[in-house]
């Protein structure tokens, strides 16, 4: 048998995210004035980064739209440039990162990273399309970028060439540090380049403290846009859905067969159904929105962002059925903790919880709630670990859990697999 | 090797017995990977899942990020791995007796 299902059509997918990347730039100027914006942006990109940096609060609701606008066009840019096939892996790729940047990513900080991926490629006489995943996944570190930047010493020359220098070397090394760390996770993580991040993060900050250099932590938090933000969320993932439904084929049939998968790294839904998955990628974020709905949490960067991370691994692991008893699990375990709901880290924890869904997917609902307490109580305190430095830090959290519970899983279904 | 790994974890899955495993490397770069055995009634829900997604193209810029991931513990019929990282699949199944060509380039 050839290979005959192929990629449909090469530019659509282009055209679909550079659309909804134009609509957060429209919708961003819609709400605030261009003086606004502009300075906005300024305050954004001299900002500290470390999480949690709420673009809409540092910058204001049109500087955090557009912000996210333009790192979502460069991204494709750049992926148009190396010719890179879209696939489930890079449309999530794309969304995670531009739901990055309403909370810690700009051009200026993803820059030297990406760099630094690209030289690796170089070194390596390799396609940089090749790399763009984990390099693009890589600007999860972007935030070392700025401390050093900035920070460091007084003389802003040498700060700004180390600032360079510590970028480029993240993104040279991430590609071969994410692959090895993807074993560790056995695809059941898939937030695993948030796990490498987080690791190498963490070996970052002990250098930092090494040499006395301390960044305090400054967290932004917008609690006062929810209605806007509210129509403009719902919007994205309604743009999603009826993207799917207009040019999916058999939309009944394939949603069946995503509902029946784990979700377990690799399930493309992209590659396997096409348009489907961008009917599935919206409901996971129209699940998304209604989680900050009853727990009464703010719409704001981080939670849009949030928010757009579950729609882009909607292309990528992630259904209904696999996200909700994780995410049951992670409201029992908030609950019953002495954390309290209102809290940024419980309400992020309670979205990104959705990177252990596979666990729910491959060993069933209790094993996903379960997985789910475990990740919600791991991942407030795993912060301190790295700094803040690492803004994918549930990635690092969902790797501990599964690290933890997924062999345990495993050595009870062995019988099912002999 | 993972490749080989995957695709005879899917004929244990379902019961083979006899398995023959041949990997052949030719001086074109082309890698041939051939496993007969027997299976007892595989059900046709699960032999057409297995021939779609082994269809699927393979996906050459991923390898370098999930190659790692092949060869793992599988408790389903989820051989996307495998499939995103062969060039072509052959699949005969009949009077119980399958036969598995899978093709791959290296690049």
């Amino acid at each position: 048998m050839k290979k005959i299902i192929t990629y449909h059509d090469r530019d659509k997918p282009y055209l679909i995210l550079a659309g909804l990347f134009l609509y957060f730039i429209a919708f961003g100027f819609v709400v605030d004035s261009p003086t606004n914006i502009y300075n906005g942006l300024y305050n954004i990109i001299t900002s500290q980064g470390l999480l949690v940096s709420d673009y809409i609060a540092i910058g204001g609701i049109g500087a955090g739209l557009v912000n996210g606008g333009i790192v979502g066009l460069f991204i494709l840019i750049i992926f148009r440039l190396n010719k890179a096939k879209l696939n489930g892996s890079l449309l999530m790729t794309i969304l995670i990162v531009t739901g990055f940047a309403f909370f810690g990513k700009n051009i200026f900080n993803m820059s030297p990273i990406i760099l630094g991926g690209y030289i690796y490629a170089k070194v390596n006489s390799d396609k940089f399309g090749k790399y763009l995943l984990t390099t693009f996944l890589a600007t999860s570190l972007s935030p070392v970028v700025f401390q050093v930047s900035f920070l460091v010493s007084e003389n802003t020359r040498l700060n700004t060439t180390l600032g360079v220098l510590i970028g480029v070397s993240i993104g040279f090394i991430m590609p071969a540090v994410a692959s090895n760390a993807m074993k560790s996770n056995g695809g059941y993580n898939l937030y695993n380049v948030g796990f490498s991040a987080g690791i190498l993060g963490i070996v970052i900050l002990a250098v930092f403290n090494a040499l006395g250099l301390t960044f305090p932590l400054n967290p932004h938090w917008a609690t006062e846009y929810n209605s806007v933000l509210y129509i403009f969320i719902v919007s994205v993932c309604l743009y999603f859905i009826i993207i799917g439904v207009i040019l999916g084929k058999s939309n009944v049939s394939n949603m069946l067969i995503i509902f029946k998968s784990s979700g377990k790294l690799l399930t493309d839904y992209y590659w396997m159904h096409n348009y489907t998955s961008f009917l599935n990628a919206g409901l996971v974020g129209l699940l998304g929105v209604f989680v900050i709905y009853i727990i009464d949490a703010p719409v704001n960067g981080p939670t849009m962002g949030a928010v757009l991370t579950m729609i882009s691994f909607g292309f990528l692991g992630k259904h209904l059925f696999n996200c909700i008893p994780v995410i049951i699990g992670a409201l029992i375990g908030a609950s019953l903790s002495v954390y309290s709901l209102s809290s940024p880290s419980i309400i992020l924890g309670l979205l990104f919880v959705t990177g252990i869904a596979p666990i729910a997917g491959t060993f069933g609902f209790l094993a996903g709630v379960l997985a789910g307490i475990l990740h919600i109580v791991v991942v407030v305190n795993v912060t301190s670990f790295h700094g803040g430095l690492n803004l994918y830090n549930n990635g690092l959290a969902g790797g501990i859990v599964v690290m933890v519970i997924a062999p345990l899983f495993v050595a009870f279904r062995k019988g099912d697999y002999n | 090797m993972r490749i080989v790994d995957e695709l005879i974890g899917f004929c244990f899955k379902h019961g083979c017995t006899n398995i023959d495993i041949n990997v052949n490397f030719d001086d074109k770069n082309l890698s041939v990977i051939t496993i007969n055995c027997t299976i007892i009634d595989l059900s046709k829900e699960h032999l057409d899942r297995f021939l779609k997604v082994l269809s699927l193209d393979r996906q050459e810029e991923m390898e370098e990020c999930y190659w790692m991931l092949t060869g793992d513990d599988s408790f389903g019929d989820e051989l996307t791995l495998t499939a995103s990282m062969i060039d072509k699949c052959d699949v005969f199944y009949n009077d119980n007796k399958m036969k598995i060509i899978a093709y791959r380039k290296e690049k």
